[in-house]
C-alpha cells in the first residue's frame, strides 16, 4: 500500500528525514516510536503533504487498491480523496466554520472525485449522528466552530469522528495520545479499533508505549536522527519503555 | 488653488435640468433649498489633502455629468423580481422617486406602520425639521445639501408608539437609467415603544443601466424613547456606479438601534453612518461587511455619538479583499462629559487575499467622560496556511477550502442579524 525509501526532507532549510525508508501493507498497523526531533511529525506532514515541509529526495509510492501514485506528487485534497488521513497532532481551529458543515463537505468532496452520488444532508446527519455515538460524542458537538472551544480530548475525538467520516485506506495518527487522559484514550482507541480491517493500514506515531496496549500494532518501528534504526514487533515497544532510546545508539 | 463646486460639469449638468421641476414642493423647502443654492454655488471642492476624502477621491466625478430623471415610468424591470422579498412589503424606489409598492404576497405585521409618500411625506418632514436640516459631523455635508436640494417624491415611515411590527419593510432603491444622479429620501421615526425591522437594497447593476449613474441617498431615523429598529443595507452595484450615503439615527432613551451594512462596493462608494445616542440607556450596534472583488472600492465612515449616561455602542466591520479592490474604514466615536458610565467596543477585521487589495482603516476614539468603558482595534490579515491545508487534508479542494474560510470569517458578523429575511437577503449577497 505505502512504499517510502531512502526520503530525505527538510522545513525551513533543516534537514530533518536522512534517508527513511518504510513499506506498510493492507491490513497493518505500524507504531513509529521516536525522541523529539526525532522526524515523527515531519513524517506524517509529508505524507499529507503540508507545503511548508520539501522532499529533498526518495520516494513515496502510494497503491490504496489496484492504482498506484506517486503520492508526493499530489495536491493534499487529492491524497485525503484517494484515502490518505492525518490525524493531528494538535487539530487546527477554523472559527466560523460549523462542524457538521465541514464534515458534510469532506464526505462530498470524496464522493464527487470518485464519481459516487453525494449523500443529502438529512441522510449525512443520520450517518454523522452514528459515528458519533461510537464516539461518544455530543450532539452539540457538531454545531460548534470546527476544534473552536474545544477541549484537548475533543479536539482528539473530532479527528477521529473525521477519520470516521472519511474511512480513509491509510490513516496517519500523530500523537493521538498526547493530551488525553485515560478514559478518552480509551474511547478514542475504541474508535480506531472499529476502523481496522482487512483492505486499510495504519501508522500510529507515539511517544509512549501506553496507547500500543488499545491499538495493537503489527510492527514497531523506532525513529532516531531521521531514519528508522530499528523494527521489531509489539515487544520493541515494551523494550523501549523500559530502557529508552540510548541503548539502540551505539 | 481651490476649485469651486460650481463650475464643474458635475453641478452644472443636473442643476440646468432642475429648472421648473419642483414646483409642488412646499414653500419651507423652497426656502431651505434657496440658501443651500448659495451654499453650493460657493463650496469649494475637497482637495487630495482634505482627511475626510484623503482614500477615496472625487476627482473622477467632477469631471462627470449627470442628470436628473424627472418622471419615472412605474414599470418594474423584470430583472427586479428576483430581489423582492417574499413575505415583506417591497417598496419600490425607482430612479430616486417614490413608486409605490409591488409587494407579491399578502405581508402581515404591520400593525401600526404608515408610509407616507407626496404632500404627506413633506409634512412630516416639516414637522422634524430639526432632523431634516441637521448636519452631523459625520456627514459629508455637500452631499447632504445636494440631496437636499434636489430630492423627489421622499418617503416616510411612521410606526405608531407602542406597536411592534414583526413584519420587514424592503425598500428597493433602483437606479434603472445610465448617466443619471438620484437623490432618494426616507424619514423613518419609530414611535414610543414602538418596533420596526427595515431592510434597503440598493441596486445599480450594469445589467439594467449599462452606464454610470450616481446615488446619493439621505436615511433619517428617529427612535423615540423604547423604540426599536433592526435595520439592514444591502448594496449590489456594479463598478461603473458611484453611491454616496447618509444614514444618520437619533436615539432617544433607552431606544435600540441594530444596523448592518453590506456592500460589494462600487467605482466610488461611501457609507456614512451617524449615530447619536441622546437619551440615558441607549443602545446601537453597528456592523458592516465589505465583500470587494475586481477594482470594487467601499469607503464606510461611521460616527457613534454617546451624549447621554449609559449609553451602549458596538461596532463590527469585517472587509475581505480580492484582486485590486480597495476598503477604507473610518470609525469614529464620541463620548461627551455627561456620558458616564457609557460602553463602547469597535473593531474593524480584514482578510487580503491578493498582493494587489488595498486597505485604509482608522478606529478613533474620543473621551470627555471619566467614568467609561471603550475599546477599539483594526487588525488586517491574510488567510492561514494552516487552516487551509487542516481543511485539504479533508479532501477539501484549495478554492473550496479559502471559501470556507471566508464565508467563517464572514460568519460572525453576518449571525448579528436578528430578522431571518434580513439575515437570508445580506447572506444571499
Amino acid at each position: 500500500m505505502l512504499k517510502i525509501k531512502d526520503l530525505f526532507a527538510s522545513v525551513e532549510g533543516t534537514q530533518i528525514l536522512k534517508g527513511l525508508t518504510l513499506q506498510v501493507n493492507p491490513g497493518e498497523v505500524h507504531a513509529i516510536m521516536g525522541p523529539n526531533g526525532s522526524g515523527k511529525s515531519t513524517l506524517s506532514k509529508i505524507l499529507a503533504g503540508n507545503p511548508q515541509y520539501t522532499v529533498d529526495s526518495g520516494s513515496v509510492e502510494y497503491d490504496p487498491g489496484g492504482r498506484s501514485f506517486d503520492l508526493l506528487g499530489l495536491e493534499p485534497d487529492v491524497r485525503a480523496k484517494e484515502g490518505v488521513f492525518l490525524a493531528f497532532q494538535y487539530p487546527v481551529e477554523v472559527p466560523g466554520v460549523p462542524t457538521s458543515m465541514f464534515l458534510r463537505a469532506a464526505y462530498n468532496a470524496v464522493c464527487r472525485h470518485h464519481g459516487v452520488e453525494e449523500m443529502d444532508p438529512m441522510d449525512f446527519d443520520v450517518f454523522l449522528h452514528e459515528k458519533m455515538k461510537a464516539l461518544d460524542m455530543d450532539d452539540k458537538f457538531i454545531d460548534r466552530a470546527v476544534n473552536v472551544d474545544f477541549s484537548g480530548g475533543e479536539k482528539k475525538r473530532n479527528e477521529i469522528l473525521q477519520m470516521a467520516v472519511l474511512n480513509p485506506r491509510l490513516a496517519v495518527l500523530d500523537e493521538t495520545d498526547s493530551g488525553l487522559d485515560v478514559d478518552s484514550m480509551k474511547i478514542v482507541s475504541s474508535g480506531v479499533n472499529k476502523l481496522r480491517n482487512k483492505t486499510n493500514a495504519m501508522i500510529v506515531i507515539t511517544h509512549y508505549q501506553r496507547l500500543l496496549n488499545y491499538i495493537k500494532p503489527d510492527f514497531v518501528h523506532v525513529l532516531l536522527k531521521g531514519r528508522i534504526i530499528k523494527s521489531g514487533g509489539p515487544e520493541l515497544a515494551l523494550e523501549v519503555e523500559n530502557r529508552g532510546y540510548d541503548w539502540l545508539v551505539k | 488653488m481651490t476649485q469651486l463646486l460650481a463650475s464643474t460639469p458635475f453641478l452644472a449638468s443636473f442643476k440646468a435640468s432642475e429648472s421648473g421641476a419642483f414646483e409642488d414642493i412646499p414653500l419651507w423647502l423652497k426656502e431651505a433649498r434657496r440658501i443651500d443654492a448659495c451654499w453650493l454655488d460657493s463650496f469649494e471642492l475637497p482637495s487630495f489633502r482634505d482627511e475626510e476624502w484623503k482614500y477615496t477621491p472625487l476627482t473622477s466625478l467632477w469631471r462627470r455629468s449627470f442628470d436628473l430623471v424627472e418622471r419615472l415610468d412605474g414599470v418594474i424591470p423584470e430583472q427586479l423580481k428576483p430581489f423582492l422579498i417574499d413575505g415583506a412589503r417591497n417598496v419600490l424606489v425607482l430612479n430616486g422617486h417614490y413608486a409605490g409598492e409591488v409587494s407579491s404576497l399578502p405581508a402581515e405585521g404591520f400593525a401600526g406602520v404608515t408610509l407616507l409618500s407626496g404632500g404627506a411625506a413633506y409634512d412630516v418632514f416639516k414637522d422634524g425639521r430639526q432632523y431634516f436640516s441637521a448636519v452631523t459631523r459625520n456627514d459629508a455635508e455637500l452631499f447632504c445639501r445636494l440631496n437636499r436640494q434636489f430630492l423627489q417624491d421622499p418617503l416616510a415611515i411612521l410606526v405608531k408608539p407602542g406597536t411592534t411590527a414583526q413584519g420587514l419593510v424592503h425598500i428597493l432603491n433602483v437606479v434603472t437609467s445610465p448617466g443619471v444622479v438620484v437623490f432618494p429620501r426616507i424619514f423613518i421615526r419609530v414611535g414610543q415603544g414602538a418596533a420596526l425591522n427595515v431592510l434597503q437594497s440598493y441596486l445599480s447593476l450594469s445589467s439594467l443601466t449599462g452606464g454610470p449613474q450616481l446615488n446619493v441617498p439621505v436615511t433619517d431615523i428617529v427612535l423615540e424613547a423604547g423604540g426599536g429598529l433592526e435595520y439592514g443595507e444591502r448594496h449590489l452595484q456594479s463598478v461603473g456606479s458611484s453611491y454616496i450615503g447618509a444614514v444618520r439615527v437619533w436615539q432617544k432613551s433607552d431606544s435600540s438601534f441594530k444596523s448592518m451594512m453590506s456592500t460589494t462596493g462600487a467605482g466610488i462608494f461611501r457609507s456614512n453612518i451617524s449615530v447619536m445616542l441622546e437619551g440615558a440607556g441607549a443602545s446601537a450596534q453597528i456592523n458592516g461587511l465589505h465583500d470587494l472583488h475586481a477594482e470594487a472600492h467601499a469607503d464606510s465612515h461611521t460616527f457613534l455619538e454617546h451624549l447621554a449616561p449609559d449609553t451602549k455602542s458596538d461596532q463590527l466591520y469585517k472587509c475581505i479583499l480580492y484582486d485590486a479592490a480597495h476598503s477604507v474604514f473610518n470609525g469614529r466615536v464620541f463620548v461627551r462629559r455627561d456620558a458616564q458610565k457609557t460602553s463602547s467596543y469597535q473593531l474593524n477585521k480584514n482578510l487580503l487575499l491578493s498582493r494587489e487589495c488595498r486597505v485604509d482603516t482608522k478606529p478613533q476614539l474620543e473621551i470627555m467622560a471619566d467614568d467609561v468603558k471603550c475599546t477599539h482595534g483594526a487588525t488586517i490579515s491574510q488567510l492561514d496556511e494552516e487552516q487551509l491545508f487542516y481543511l485539504q487534508t479533508r479532501a477539501v479542494g484549495r478554492e473550496d477550502s479559502v471559501g470556507m474560510l471566508v464565508r467563517g470569517f464572514m460568519d460572525d458578523v453576518l449571525s448579528t442579524v436578528s430578522h431571518p429575511l434580513i439575515r437570508k437577503a445580506l447572506m444571499k449577497g
